[in-house]
């Protein structure tokens, strides 16, 4: 079965919205809760403020209605999967890696349908593979290297401040976080660089 | 080129304007159930993927509902806001009932399955649908997390990550991974 194919059984399967019956049923349990108090404490919901609670849900439902239509609209406005590629392959070309390591195969594959494509995902994806490798070459060399290889690790490190992937935040909202695991490179903390590898880094 | 980010998302309200409201409805119920309203469907639409009928999401979309609203007063603004803190609560919700069905070791299952397997509303469903439905609860849990996320509340990769806790590669990563073992069971059927 082709990606397209599989993403659009997907989409039917998963992305079925909620039936009349259903919407119905649900408002009328949350307008329940949210008319209760929050707590079993002594807060009381004044008549007024149940009313009003009653007024908005009924005011969302109309909106939901005129949401829903629009959400069905075009959801995912990103460029297609040969584009994708052919950044992806780019950035391969340019961007460096450790000696002796190699691209993890998943670059080479063809892309999964057009869902996911961003402007610059290529890239991201190919520069988030590289630091990859790049804070296990560091990792490695702190636990297993020379002074001069561990120095020549870290210096490498640091130049993923100025890909774009880690400089733009147009493109990337972790910058902070990522800034933070090279922080840590500098200080010598493995332990982040450590999680950083398990959590994001593992195939 | 300048770059742009188009956010998928099952409406098209900017973030921000949802975070505001989030910390709006700490006191406020009204806006809370503005709150509710925005994200009612895409909340069912992911414990849909996560469940084994209709009714178990509809109940689990209430309890992640009644939950949010007892804990909205502590909310503070995070990573992934308002959006991530509330597919938690939903992923919470999920895990609990199906930690709950496993302790049922008799092999009888929930009483709402059992309803869900009546010969009339198996006629009411479509066969295909519920096959692809079971493949996907099949999956292990972070690939069935990553296409309910992805294909039922229609979030980002990164706005999956800030869920599930990794990075927007890693998140691809696991969606990559979870679509070719979906692609490889449909193959072989």
């Amino acid at each position: 079965m082709k990606t397209d194919e599989l993403e659009r059984r997907l989409h039917s399967a998963l992305g079925r919205p909620l039936q009349a019956d259903q919407r119905t049923w649900l408002d009328e349990r949350v307008a329940m809760i949210l008319g209760q108090p929050r707590t079993r404490r002594s807060f009381r919901v004044t008549r007024s403020a149940a009313l009003a609670v009653g007024l908005s849900l009924v005011l969302a439902i109309v909106f939901g209605v005129w949401a829903g239509q629009r959400s069905t609209e075009a959801p995912y406005g990103m460029q297609g999967a040969a584009a994708y590629e052919a950044e992806r392959a780019a950035a391969m070309a340019v961007t460096a890696i450790p000696p002796a390591a190699t691209w993890p195969a998943s670059l080479s594959e063809p892309a999964d349908g057009s869902g996911w494509y961003a402007v610059y995902a290529g890239r991201r994806e190919v520069e988030y593979n590289a630091a990859c490798l790049w804070f296990g070459h560091w990792l490695d060399q702190q636990e297993n290297g020379t002074t001069a290889s561990r120095a020549a690790a870290l210096e490498a490190v640091l130049q993923m401040r100025a890909w774009k992937t880690f400089s733009d935040p147009m493109i990337n909202g972790s910058i902070d976080y990522f800034d933070g695991l090279l922080r840590a490179a500098e200080s010598g903390d493995l332990v982040p660089i450590r999680a950083e590898l398990a959590t994001n880094c593992s195939q | 080129m300048e770059a742009i980010i188009i956010r998928a998302r099952g409406t098209s309200l900017p973030e921000g304007n949802d975070e505001a409201l989030a910390l709006r409805a700490r006191t406020d119920p009204g806006a809370f159930g503005e709150l509710y309203e925005r994200h009612r469907d895409a909340v069912y639409r992911y414990l849909r993927a996560q469940t084994a009928n209709d009714d178990l999401a509809l109940e689990l979309s209430a309890v992640t509902f009644e939950r949010a609203f007892l804990a909205i007063p502590k909310y503070r603004t995070r990573g992934g806001g308002i959006l991530a803190w509330l597919f938690r609560i939903a992923r919470n919700a999920a895990t609990d009932e199906a930690r709950r069905l496993r302790r049922r070791a008799d092999g009888t299952d929930d009483r709402r399955a059992s309803q869900a397997a009546t010969p009339e509303q198996l006629v009411l469903r479509s066969e295909q649908r519920v096959e692809l439905l079971q493949q996907v609860r099949e999956l292990p849990d972070d690939q069935r997390d990553a296409l309910a996320l992805r294909y039922g509340a229609r979030l980002t990769a990164r706005e999956i990550g800030a869920v599930i806790g990794k990075s927007e590669a890693a998140t691809q990563k696991l969606f990559s991974r979870a679509l070719a073992r979906l692609r490889e069971e449909l193959d072989e059927d």
